[in-house]
């Protein structure tokens, strides 16, 4: 039986395990251009470097910062959209598709749409802001607003994911739950935070751990809306990463960042783990 | 052809599935397997299927061992409880599947399957799935995928539990007289008493996963080897008298009858089974069951009696039968 | 019933909306796209879809590349885990365990970090600027999931089925190919529409394997013509670009809507 395996076993080896393994030895090595591209060991340097980078320590906030705030307004969008698409309608099935769309189009060709929405002085966004006769916000290129821009492309993208599964974790629901707590005279809304919420529980976990390490990676959607900035302001972990390896050609800090967002994104998983049992404990 | 198993055991996780198991099915006999659920009766159809391996012992064909045998070289004609049929592939392509995979000529696949279909008048549902036979029909589909098989051992795994207690009745002789016809013996597992005493010559009863009695259904009934078996086989079921005594003393309820001078009992409850009438009595020996024909009157005073012979005494340690 | 379909109305603009302004802009001149709002005599023009037709190399190129790669990426991917996923059914179950969990950590891992070692890996076997190449990272990122969800397909079906093949006589390879393979079926074609419109999309990997212009994906291309100009992204040309790149994935998810929800769904409930 074991053979049947190998092939795969092979691939994922070949795509996870060694270059793991090759980041860690990289990351004890200085490798760049000013090296020539040669391998020398520097042994601590580069993470004595990563410790003292203000502008790694800014991405990995700004990550964060763009992870959690994704996350939690997907999960109470899909939350919505879930509940609507889980009722009977004429024309639900049409609409789902049309729901399905944002998730299956490539990131790159919305980052795009987006930049050009938000564009100033002639995306729609800022056009009507000058009708209306205010002043102009200039999301773009405002340090303070520009990663909310971002935010609102991902969720508008990945929100249909979530809300795919939670509607797979509704349909699972046996309606005769609902029709037992109504006859003992629950109302719909009580409905939806002791059965429907509880019960999804496990769905809602799934999402938000898939969309969590997703996030954590987001490179495609902010390297074309922003590039990064205004001001680095919207940069990403793994878009540092790929500018220290393409543009600055700097191979060994490049991997040091990348195994130091991994083990950031671990530590994170563990904390907010903690937390949450935490809350769990006292609510018993 | 002939079914031998030999001291065969099975242990998972430290617990007796199969424990010491020996019997011997003989050429053209059906063998039942009958008890309760969890008792291993299937888990020794999947030993000798040799879809599970034993953890000792030998199980022989003609005095082959075919322990160490896989189960696609062991010939074995199966029907499982559940049928498995190929759920994706038309009747015609059900039967065809075995005989691809040995490799027939397609003529001789062709000639096989047309004539196993003749034979259990399943020719109009060849293009047929699964999904549109009805139970019985899905049934005939199984065992004619055993009969291609041309088995040297047919196994049934309860192969009328799907379906409604009439068509049981009607499928019985029918399904009797198919996998008898060839001369191979049969195992036939079932926890239903009645179904085994109609379909098999001899009944293997298994408790726990050891052999509690093998027999004629005669021999199970007239002279069980274990208060288990004694339970178990014959109903309505057997009486234990609550005696105080340092063994245990049975009688079935067809034993009883009524005495003048016997002992007195009340009756609790009265139950009709149309020909017969079922009491219940409460008398000093505890709660009794007694069978009656249906057309006695209950009397004023009742008082109750057997013959001593028809009694079955067991140790009350080990539940075996003394005498 | 009014206020369920007020929901449903903003669920749909919300949706639609972006695409709706890109097929707007993918019609306007380039003097019409500065000035939205204002009335215009040549606001309409095709000439945002000439141009990427007219260019070299033509567009459709970039459309033949990534469904060359998503093919390939989605043959290799069913093929690897296939008897991945059935010998996961068959393995010990402490061992099936421990191996699930590492799968599914692999499928969420973000796989963007690891592409500065993919590069490495195409410089040093030589397969940069090759699209057969390129599917090869593809597969392997998608093969974690893959086995996840054909695995539970394979659970799902009933242990009797393989049983009764066995004893007639079938071996593991014709057990797989006449009756396991044939009933998963369903979520065959679910991995596989997932995989394809992964590699569709994929850009960071697209971005450092390929180079040669006329061997780019679509995504890279798309953001290509962004990256043309310092100053000002040609918005008309690229609005055009993605309103046609988007058609066949339009279409996919309208045909495959099913599957595609079923292969989500799946992969919830496999965790």
């Amino acid at each position: 039986m074991i053979f049947l395996f190998a092939p795969a076993a092979l691939f994922l080896i070949l795509v996870f395990v060694l270059p793991l393994i090759r980041y860690c030895w990289i990351s004890v090595h200085a490798l760049s251009v000013i090296t020539n591209l040669e391998m020398i060991p520097n042994y601590g340097a580069n993470w004595i470097r990563l410790y003292n980078d203000q502008r790694f320590w800014q991405d990995s906030f700004q990550t964060i910062r763009f992870t959690v705030t994704s996350v939690s307004l997907e999960i109470l969008f899909a939350i919505a959209i879930a509940l609507l698409l889980d009722q009977r309608w004429r024309g639900r099935g049409v609409v789902r598709a049309l729901t399905i769309l944002p998730w299956a189009l490539p990131t790159t060709v919305m980052a795009l749409g987006w930049r050009w929405i938000f564009n100033t002085p002639h995306g729609p966004i800022e056009q009507i802001i000058s009708l209306l006769g205010f002043e102009s916000i200039n999301i773009l290129s405002n340090p303070n607003i520009a990663w909310i821009a971002t935010v609102i492309g991902d969720v508008w993208k990945t929100t249909p994911f979530i809300a795919l599964i939670l509607l797979a974790g509704l349909q699972s629901i046996p309606n005769d739950l609902y029709e037992a707590f109504r006859l003992e005279g629950g109302s719909s809304r009580q409905a939806l935070f002791n059965i429907t919420i509880p019960l999804l529980k496990q769905y809602l976990l799934i999402g938000i751990l898939f969309r969590t390490a997703q996030a954590f990676g987001v490179f495609d959607l902010i390297q074309i809306m922003t590039g990064g900035g205004p001001a680095s302001s919207t940069e990403s972990l793994a878009l540092y990463a790929y500018l220290n390896a393409m543009r600055f050609l700097d191979f060994g800090y490049s991997a040091t960042i990348m195994l130091g967002s991994f083990i950031l994104l671990v530590f994170s998983c563990l904390l907010a783990w903690l937390i949450f049992n935490q809350i769990k404990k006292i609510q018993l | 052809m002939t079914l031998i198993l030999k001291n065969l055991n099975r242990i998972i996780n430290n617990q007796w599935i199969i424990r010491d198991l020996s019997f011997e099915v003989l050429n053209g006999e059906c063998l039942a397997l009958l008890g309760p659920s969890g008792c291993g009766k299937s888990s020794t159809l999947r030993l000798i299927a040799g879809l599970d391996k034993p953890t000792g012992g030998s199980i022989y064909i003609d005095q082959l061992d075919i322990t160490s045998i896989s189960a696609s070289d062991r010939k074995i004609g199966m029907v499982f409880q559940s049928y498995a049929l190929y759920p994706h592939l038309s009747v015609l392509k059900n039967l065809t599947l075995g005989l691809k995979a040995r490799k027939l000529p397609d003529s001789e696949q062709k000639n096989k399957v047309w004539s196993v279909l003749s034979i259990m008048q399943l020719e109009d549902f060849a293009e047929r799935k699964p999904s549109e036979l009805s139970g019985g029909q899905r049934q005939r589909v199984a065992l004619a995928r055993a009969l291609l098989r041309e088995p040297n051992v047919y196994l049934l795994d309860e192969p009328m539990s799907n379906l409604d207690a009439q068509l049981r009745e009607e499928l019985r002789p029918e399904l009797r007289r198919l996998i008898l016809s060839g001369g191979q013996p049969v195992v036939y597992v079932t926890h239903d008493q009645e179904e085994a005493m109609a379909m098999a010559s001899r009944i293997a009863v298994l408790n726990n996963g050891s052999l509690e009695q093998i027999g004629t259904p005669k021999e199970l009934y007239s002279k069980p080897l274990s208060l288990f078996v004694a339970k178990f086989i014959g109903r309505p079921q057997i009486n234990i008298l609550n005696n105080q005594s340092n063994e245990i003393v049975a009688i079935r309820p067809e034993d009883i009858n009524l005495q003048e001078g016997g002992i007195n009992c009340k009756l609790v409850h009265q139950e009709w089974l149309g020909k017969n009438q079922l009491w219940q009595l409460q008398s000093d020996y505890g709660l009794i069951r007694m069978l009656n024909e249906s057309d006695i009157d209950v009397p004023e005073n009742i008082t109750i009696g057997w013959q001593s012979t028809k009694e079955h005494h067991f140790s009350l340690k080990t539940g075996k039968r003394i005498n | 019933m009014k206020r369920l379909h007020f929901y449903i109305i903003i669920l749909l603009t919300w949706s639609m909306l972006p695409f709706i302004w890109q097929l707007y802009t993918s019609f306007c001149s380039q003097e019409a796209l500065i000035s939205p709002l204002r009335t215009i005599d040549n606001r309409w023009t095709l000439d945002n879809y000439l141009r990427i037709i007219n260019a070299d190399p033509p567009f459709w190129k970039y459309l033949l590349n990534s469904l060359v790669v998503g093919t390939s990426a989605t043959l290799i991917t069913l093929i690897i885990s296939i008897p991945a996923a059935y010998s996961l059914t068959r393995l010990k179950s402490a061992f099936a365990k421990s191996m699930q969990l590492l799968l599914l950590a692999a499928a969420l891992f973000p796989y963007v970090l690891l592409f500065l070692a993919l590069l490495e890996l195409a410089r040093n076997l030589n397969l940069g600027n090759n699209l057969l190449a390129l599917s090869i990272p593809y597969s392997a990122l998608s093969t974690p999931l893959a086995v996840l969800l054909l695995s539970s397909a394979f659970r799902d079906i009933p242990k009797d089925l393989e049983e009764a093949a066995i004893l007639d006589g079938l071996n593991t390879w014709q057990r797989l190919k006449w009756v396991l393979i044939p009933l998963i079926t369903p979520s065959s074609a679910s991995t596989a529409i997932l995989v394809f419109v992964f590699s569709w999309n994929e850009y960071p990997i697209a971005l450092t394997w390929i180079s040669r212009s006329e061997l780019i994906t679509l995504p890279v291309a798309i953001s290509r013509i962004a990256g043309s100009s310092v100053y000002s992204v040609p918005y008309g040309t690229y609005a055009a670009a993605s309103v046609l790149g988007s058609i066949p994935l339009l279409l996919i998810v309208l045909i495959f809507q099913k599957q595609i929800i079923s292969g989500l769904t799946q992969g919830a409930i496999k965790g």
